[in-house]
């Protein structure tokens, strides 16, 4: 063989194991996205599951019926139906921003405050909140790395031959993180 | 013109390196920043979480500040602390972190996810409630956090899922026990290289063992690391084969390589590597 030959044979070979190293390194980002959506979605279950506990245990203490507890039921029937990622989001946020509305209005009964039983449900409700946030968190800084590889040059020419696209990060709805205003006499 | 470029490197390292550091690096298992623990009263803390951790591996960490930095709320800081720290053991995740921020009177346990069943949120919530928020309203808070701090350690002792009898190395750090003996391990494997490249007459076999080798490592790791590798062999070669002598061992041995040891001292906190995912609850006083 000649010293040619083996050059570009040489070259050829470091082609080829770099591209399957881009495309593994892609597919593996994907797969942890993916995973951790799927911890997102375990807090929001958990979330779900809280939230008819603290509903009944406010509602047995409140005489009128609070236009939110329509909206938070309204909700969870939307997420439960959410056929995609962004209408999952979507749903999320306004659960979000109802039970917000919820909260303040816990604060305003002294009776619902000084419950042991709305007082732990309120801790746990809040521990869910946060544990959602940090999963989210984490779910965007996959997204991150996943699309800085997207989107950089090598990674980019691989990415767009294997047709991996950018992704959109998860951001809640906006409005969802202003304190709601509460109007009791809906 | 050289002059500037360095200071505008180090500049830019050190600014670097200041937007890292957001979060603190805890040594110790109490750090009592807002001081508020007298230190004799400090130092039996200290001792009881240190002992606990021994005998449990379990990491119960206290840290109290004066204020929450700006932007940062107790429980995203708390967070910040907890990742950054490692707190608990990496494949047990059994870390605790009680942050108490005394001027925004606030507090918080942020769980380890490990540790997540055996102390719920409701149960540091009612803890809060009941025993910190009255103590630390009276002042006391040498006495809200001893008292909660006991019960959440009789509370992971009578649920204790995993105790760790076998192994007493808890401290086994892969970094600083391994390091050692794989950094040797190399020297002997580069020397053994160097002696077949220097009396091998090619000049270009280095790169070929080069990226053989680096083959075998990108099966593990990246792509990068064999190209690498192969340049790397292919240098080597081309320069013990022109002064065949240059690498050769002057005799003597290894004899410096001994003793590497474990480095933490008895009391002191290094984290094991654990991790939180947002558990834990809030408090106010």
């Amino acid at each position: 063989m000649k010293k040619s030959t083996i050059i570009i044979l040489v070259i050829v070979g470091i082609i080829l194991l770099w591209s399957l190293s881009a495309y593994n390194s892609l597919v593996s980002q994907r797969e942890q996205y993916t995973a951790q959506w799927s911890q997102v979605e375990n807090q929001y279950q958990r979330r779900f599951d809280l939230i008819p506990n603290l509903v009944n245990a406010i509602k047995g203490s409140l005489n009128q019926e609070l236009e939110v507890f329509g909206a938070i039921a309204q909700a969870r029937t939307q997420y439960s139906g959410a056929q995609t990622q962004e209408e999952q989001v979507q749903a999320a946020s306004r659960v979000e921003s109802a039970l917000g509305r919820l909260l303040v209005i816990t604060e305003n009964y002294p009776e619902l405050k000084s419950s042991l039983l709305v007082q732990d449900l309120l801790v746990q409700l809040e521990g869910t909140e946060n544990r959602v946030s940090v999963e989210r968190q984490k779910y965007n800084e996959f997204i991150k790395n996943y699309n800085l590889q997207v989107q950089r040059i090598p990674g980019s020419i691989f990415a767009a031959i294997f047709g991996f696209d950018v992704q959109p990060y998860f951001e809640s709805t906006e409005g969802s993180d202003v304190p709601p205003t509460v109007d009791l006499v809906n | 013109m050289k002059k500037i470029y360095l200071q505008i490197f180090i500049i830019s390292v050190i600014s670097l390196f200041s937007l890292s550091a957001q979060a603190q690096k805890l040594t110790q298992y109490v750090t009592d920043d807002a001081n508020i623990i007298p230190d004799e009263q400090q130092v039996i803390l200290e001792n009881k979480l240190y002992a606990f951790f021994a005998s449990t591996t379990n990491q119960i960490v206290i840290l109290t500040i004066e204020e929450l930095p700006s932007n940062e709320t107790i429980e995203s800081y708390a967070y910040k602390i907890f990742q950054e720290n490692t707190i608990g053991q990496k494949d047990k995740n059994n870390g605790l972190l009680f942050l108490i921020a005394v001027n925004d009177r606030q507090n918080r346990f942020e769980t380890g996810y490990g540790l997540e069943p055996i102390i719920p949120d409701v149960y540091t919530g009612r803890l809060q409630r009941d025993v910190i928020a009255p103590a630390f309203r009276d002042g006391d808070y040498v006495g809200g956090i001893n008292s909660s701090v006991d019960q959440i350690i009789d509370r992971i002792n009578k649920n204790e899922v995993y105790v760790d009898t076998e192994s007493k190395n808890y401290d086994l750090d892969l970094n600083s026990e391994m390091a050692g003996p794989i950094f040797f391990l190399i020297i002997i494997f580069f020397q053994m290289i160097i002696n077949i490249f220097s009396k091998s007459k090619s000049y270009w076999a280095g790169g070929v063992v080069g990226f053989i080798i680096g083959l075998i490592i990108y099966l593990f790791s990246g792509f990068i690391i064999a190209f690498v590798l192969t340049i790397l062999g292919l240098l080597l070669d081309m320069i013990v084969s022109k002064h065949p002598n240059m690498f050769k061992a002057k005799g003597g041995g290894y004899g410096g390589w001994g003793g590497f040891g474990r480095g933490s001292s008895g009391g002191g906190f290094s984290g094991g590597g654990g991790f939180s995912g947002g558990g834990g609850s809030s408090g106010r006083w």
